[in-house]
C-alpha cells in the first residue's frame, strides 16, 4: 500500500470510520514512515483546531426570537382552508407573460433584464378566514437571475429566455390543499423571493409562505425549463 | 435533549407556540454559530448567517420530516446560508479575522507526543490563525463538509444523508478537504513537512 492510501486511512480513523485491523496496520506504517508521521502530526493538530468551539454572542437568542416574533406564524401547507381564493402576492401570484417585456439595461451589460409586471393582491390572513380581494396594483419587479437548489446541488439560471419562461410556467391558477409532498427544487428569484416547487401523488405545487399553489406549468415542462 | 423531546418541540412550534423555537435556538446556536464563523470567517457576520439559519429553519420548519436529526437539518440549512451569504458578497478573498480569537479562552490541544504541540500562546494563536485562514482558501464544497464532520460530529453516514452522496464520497472529500488544507498550511508556513508525503 502506497502513503497516499495510508493517508486517506489516517483521515478516516481520526473521524473513527476505520476498522481495528486498518487502524493497526496504519500505526504500524506510520511508526516507520516519517512524512505519514508528518501528516498525522498535521492532522491531528487541524482537527484539534477546527473541532475548537467558541461561546455563540450573548445576543444570538434574543435577536433570533425578536426576527421570529416579528413573522407572523402561518398553518402548515395541509391546513390551507381558503379553497380556491387567489390570494399572495409577487412570483406566485400572477406573473403574466403578457405583460413582461424585455430590455437590457445597456448595451455592455451582458446580464438581460426581464422586467415583468405582477399583480399584486391583497394577502389573506389567517385570523380573517376571508378574501379580502383588493384592487390589483402593478409591481415592476426586475429579475436577473434566479437561484435554484435542486438534488444537493446548487445553480443560477441568468438567461433571458430561460428566465422568462421558468417564471411564466410558475403563474398561479388557483390555491389548492396539498399535503404529503416532495421537494423537487427550491427556488430564489431575486427581487421576488423564494419558493419551493414540490410534487405530490397528484400534481405538481409550488409552495410560498406555507400556502400550496397550482402552477400555469407541468412538473416535466417546468424541469425542462430548470435545464 | 432527546429526540423525543426535540420533536415535541417542533410540533409546538409548528402549531403555533413560538416561545418553543427558543429552546432550539439555545439548544443549537453554539454549533450553528460555529460552522457560521468558520464558514465565513469573521464573528459579524457569522452572527448576520446564524441569526438567518435559525430564522429559515423558523420559517421552514413544517419541512423538516424528521427522518433526520434536526441537528443534522439545521447545521446543513446553516452551511446553506453562509455558501449564499460568500457567494452574494464575494468575500471569499479578503476576510479578516481581526474579531476571531479567543484570548479569553486560551487554546487547550490534547495531543500525543507524536504530535505538533504550540510550545508558547503566540504559537497557539497562530496556529488557529493559519488554519482559518487556509481553510477559507478551501473551495466551498470541501469546507462545508469537513465543518460537518468536525464541528458537528456527524458520522459519514449521517453525512452522506444528508448531502446525498455515497459514502465513499463524503470519506474521498473530507481526506481531500484535510490533505488541501495541510498544503495551504504548509505553503503559508511551510512547517508541518507535508511536501515529503505528497505523491
Amino acid at each position: 500500500m502506497d502513503c497516499e492510501k495510508y493517508l486517506e486511512i489516517m483521515s478516516a480513523m481520526i473521524d473513527g470510520e476505520v476498522s481495528e485491523d486498518e487502524q493497526k496496520e496504519l500505526m504500524l506504517h506510520i511508526k516507520n514512515c516519517k512524512a505519514c508521521k508528518s501528516a498525522y502530526d498535521a492532522f491531528t493538530a487541524i482537527s484539534a483546531e477546527l473541532s475548537e468551539l467558541v461561546e455563540a454572542p450573548e445576543n444570538l437568542c434574543k435577536n433570533v426570537m425578536s426576527e421570529v416574533k416579528k413573522t407572523k406564524k402561518r398553518p402548515r401547507p395541509h391546513f390551507i382552508r381558503y379553497g380556491a381564493i387567489a390570494a399572495c402576492f409577487a412570483l406566485v401570484a400572477y406573473v403574466g407573460m403578457d405583460s413582461i417585456s424585455m430590455q437590457s439595461d445597456s448595451a455592455d451589460t451582458a446580464m438581460a433584464t426581464a422586467e415583468m409586471a405582477v399583480t399584486q393582491r391583497s394577502i389573506v390572513t389567517e385570523e380573517s378566514g376571508a378574501a379580502d380581494m383588493a384592487e390589483p396594483k402593478q409591481t415592476a419587479v426586475k429579475v436577473e437571475q434566479i437561484e435554484v437548489r435542486q438534488d444537493g446541488e446548487e445553480k443560477i439560471i441568468v438567461e433571458e429566455e430561460q428566465i422568462i419562461e421558468l417564471l411564466g410556467l410558475l403563474r398561479i391558477q388557483e390555491v389548492s390543499p396539498c399535503e404529503n409532498y416532495d421537494i423537487i427544487a427550491n427556488l430564489s428569484v431575486e427581487g421576488l423571493g423564494e419558493l419551493d416547487i414540490v410534487k405530490t401523488d397528484e400534481d405538481v405545487y409550488c409552495i410560498r409562505d406555507n400556502k400550496a399553489y397550482l402552477p400555469v406549468g407541468t412538473m416535466d415542462e417546468i424541469m425542462t425549463a430548470i435545464g | 435533549m432527546t429526540r423525543e423531546e426535540e420533536t415535541r418541540l417542533i410540533n409546538s412550534v409548528i402549531n403555533g407556540n413560538v416561545e418553543d423555537f427558543e429552546l432550539l435556538v439555545l439548544e443549537h446556536q453554539k454549533l450553528v454559530y460555529n460552522i457560521a464563523l468558520k464558514m465565513v470567517g469573521n464573528a459579524h457576520d457569522a452572527e448576520d448567517v446564524a441569526q438567518d439559519a435559525f430564522v429559515k429553519a423558523y420559517n421552514s420548519l413544517q419541512n423538516f420530516r424528521g427522518d433526520s436529526k434536526f441537528s443534522v437539518w439545521i447545521y446543513r440549512l446553516t452551511s446553506n446560508v453562509a455558501l449564499d451569504f460568500l457567494r452574494t458578497k464575494k468575500r471569499h478573498n479578503h476576510i479578516s479575522f481581526s474579531q476571531y480569537n479567543t484570548e479569553d479562552e486560551p487554546m487547550e490541544i490534547e495531543v500525543s507526543d507524536s504530535r505538533y504541540a504550540p510550545e508558547t500562546e503566540f504559537e497557539k494563536k497562530e496556529l488557529q490563525e493559519a488554519v482559518n485562514r487556509g481553510l477559507l482558501e478551501l473551495p466551498p464544497d470541501h469546507r462545508e463538509i469537513l465543518l460537518l464532520r468536525e464541528l458537528s460530529g456527524l458520522s459519514y453516514d449521517e453525512i452522506a444523508e444528508r448531502l446525498e452522496l455515497e459514502y465513499g464520497t463524503v470519506k474521498s472529500r473530507i481526506f481531500r478537504a484535510r490533505k488541501k488544507l495541510c498544503n495551504i498550511l504548509e505553503k503559508d508556513w511551510n512547517f508541518y513537512g507535508f511536501s515529503s508525503s505528497k505523491k
